[in-house]
């Protein structure tokens, strides 16, 4: 049988990362942060292969992403301008990619974060004194992400079926078209999230001020040892996030 | 009649994570033929549906489309010859009110669409043409959901489930449309549990059973 971590502790190292990578501005820590992330995701068994499978065809807009993060920025050495007017920079280019690293460690977070089932993170997060209402409506986010790439690859699927080759459409036509998937994902999480929070009254949730919880949560040798290879990791990277 | 064999099934194998759905499966289907596919819940009829036009592709054996083979087809392609109607309307609805829905591909290319206005009124939902689509019904919802089906002029149609949510007035619209339009030579694949619109469009009936197919009934 697989042996199961606490979710306290993968909540932590989520938490660290995501935090180490924000916080970092270099980008070459950025990239380490990203790489130990997705080294534990790995080491959690978590699904990243298939959920950057199942992003293939967003790429675009993460490009997009990077492509509009680099106009807007104005430092550095022009890479491509326009007769006097400096296009990209190659602080763009680094600013962009600095962006989508960071978009990438919050997607691994949320690809560790559910290798737990949704009651023990909740619990997890609830022994981390974390208020109960709170805990659950952040489990109940991260649960919807994989619903949110379905509806978008329904939504693409059918807008091709109408004719439309997507990849022979002009760039402005293709943002256009990108648009369209969003907005019915944002409106049918919204539904989702009102009828959930409908389905949550009707069974009297909050009626009591503490819950009990069937789940007990206790750390194992193997967390022990994961939490401080996880605060050495931190105190090296903050030692190195001074010296750079 | 003479029978044009439109969409042809050799020997389809497919399996989902945990279950083979079909097993060799052979199948013809024609233009100007109205087949009704009917089954067991989870026997795979949305499933094959979705093999047949080309959104699931990783099947062993061959489908052929107009005598070519589907996953040589882009899903675009695929959108011009034939029509799908998805079980669920509202994976198909993505735009903001009723009109924009109808006339959404206009705002990409050049195509020679059906008149949407014409669509809307024998679907019966002209008078919803500025509605918000959100807040559509669900049998009104279906109803947008099947009239951007015939927009691109299709030659066949595979409609999943096409009568549910729809009330007593609004099928036998329905099997109208679909008969007319058979009688001009339109082919049909309709998935369904309704007996009714079986009786009322079917030409010949086949079941999925034990992961194969067979005739269940010939009219
Ligand atoms: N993406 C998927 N991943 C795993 N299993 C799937 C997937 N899609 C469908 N299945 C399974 O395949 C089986 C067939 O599903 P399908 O939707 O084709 O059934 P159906 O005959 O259309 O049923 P219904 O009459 O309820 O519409 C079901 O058991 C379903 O759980
Ligand atoms: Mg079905």
């Amino acid at each position: 049988m697989q042996k199961k971590y606490d979710p306290r502790i993968k909540l932590f190292i989520v938490l660290v990362m995501s935090s180490l990578v924000i916080i970092f501005l270099d980008i070459r820590l950025q990239i380490l942060v990203f790489f130990t992330q997705l080294f534990f995701a790995i080491f959690f068994k978590a699904r990243i292969r298939e959920m950057f499978f199942k992003l293939r065809k967003f790429m675009i807009i993460f490009l997009f992403l990077i492509i509009v993060q680099s106009v807007f920025d104005r430092q550095g050495n022009a890479i491509i301008s326009i007769f006097n007017f400096t296009l990209i920079t190659d602080q763009g280019i680094i600013r962009g990619v600095s962006y989508l690293i960071r978009l990438f460690v919050v997607l691994v977070s949320g690809a560790i974060i559910v290798t737990s089932s949704q009651k023990e993170t909740i619990q997890g997060l609830v022994k981390l004194k974390v208020p109960y209402d709170l805990a659950l409506m952040s489990s109940v986010g991260i649960r919807f992400l994989p619903l949110l790439i379905e509806q978008m690859q329904d939504t693409l699927i059918a807008i091709q079926l109408r004719g439309i080759e997507i990849n022979s459409l002009r760039l402005a036509d293709k943002v256009k078209v990108y648009s369209y998937i969003f907005a019915p994902v944002i409106i049918s999480t919204l539904e989702k999230a009102k009828s959930l929070s409908l389905s949550i009254e009707m069974r009297a949730f909050r009626i009591y001020k503490d819950r009990t919880s069937l789940i007990e949560l206790s750390f194992s040798r193997e967390d022990y040892v994961l939490l401080f290879v996880n605060i050495a990791l931190l105190v090296i990277f903050i030692y190195f996030g001074n010296i750079i | 009649m003479n029978d044009i064999d439109f969409i042809k099934i050799k020997n389809l194998t497919y399996s989902t994570k945990d279950k083979e759905l079909f097993s060799k499966i052979n199948w013809d289907l024609y233009l100007g033929k109205c087949t009704m596919l009917i089954g067991e819940n989870g026997s795979g009829k949305t499933t094959l549906s979705k093999i047949i036009i080309g959104i699931i592709k990783d099947y062993s054996g061959e489908v052929f489309l107009n005598g070519k083979l589907v996953n040589n087809y882009t899903l675009a392609e695929i959108g011009k010859e034939v029509g799908y109607c998805f079980q669920n309307p509202d994976k198909q609805i993505f735009n903001p009110t009723v009109k924009d829905e109808m006339t959404f591909v206009n705002r990409f290319i050049d195509y020679g669409l059906t008149d949407y206005k014409e669509l809307l009124k024998q679907f019966n939902i002209e008078h919803l043409s500025n509605s918000k689509t959100l807040t559509l019904s669900q049998g009104e919802k279906r109803r947008l959901a099947l009239a951007t089906t015939f927009l691109l002029n299709p030659k066949f149609l595979v409609l999943d489930e096409p009568t549910s949510g729809l009330d007593f007035k609004n099928r036998s619209q329905l099997y109208r449309i679909i008969n007319s339009l058979r009688d001009k030579g339109i082919g049909f694949l309709i998935i369904t549990h309704d007996m009714d619109l079986v009786n009322n469009c079917g030409d010949i009936v086949y079941e999925i059973k034990d992961r194969g197919i067979k005739i269940a009934k010939k009219i």
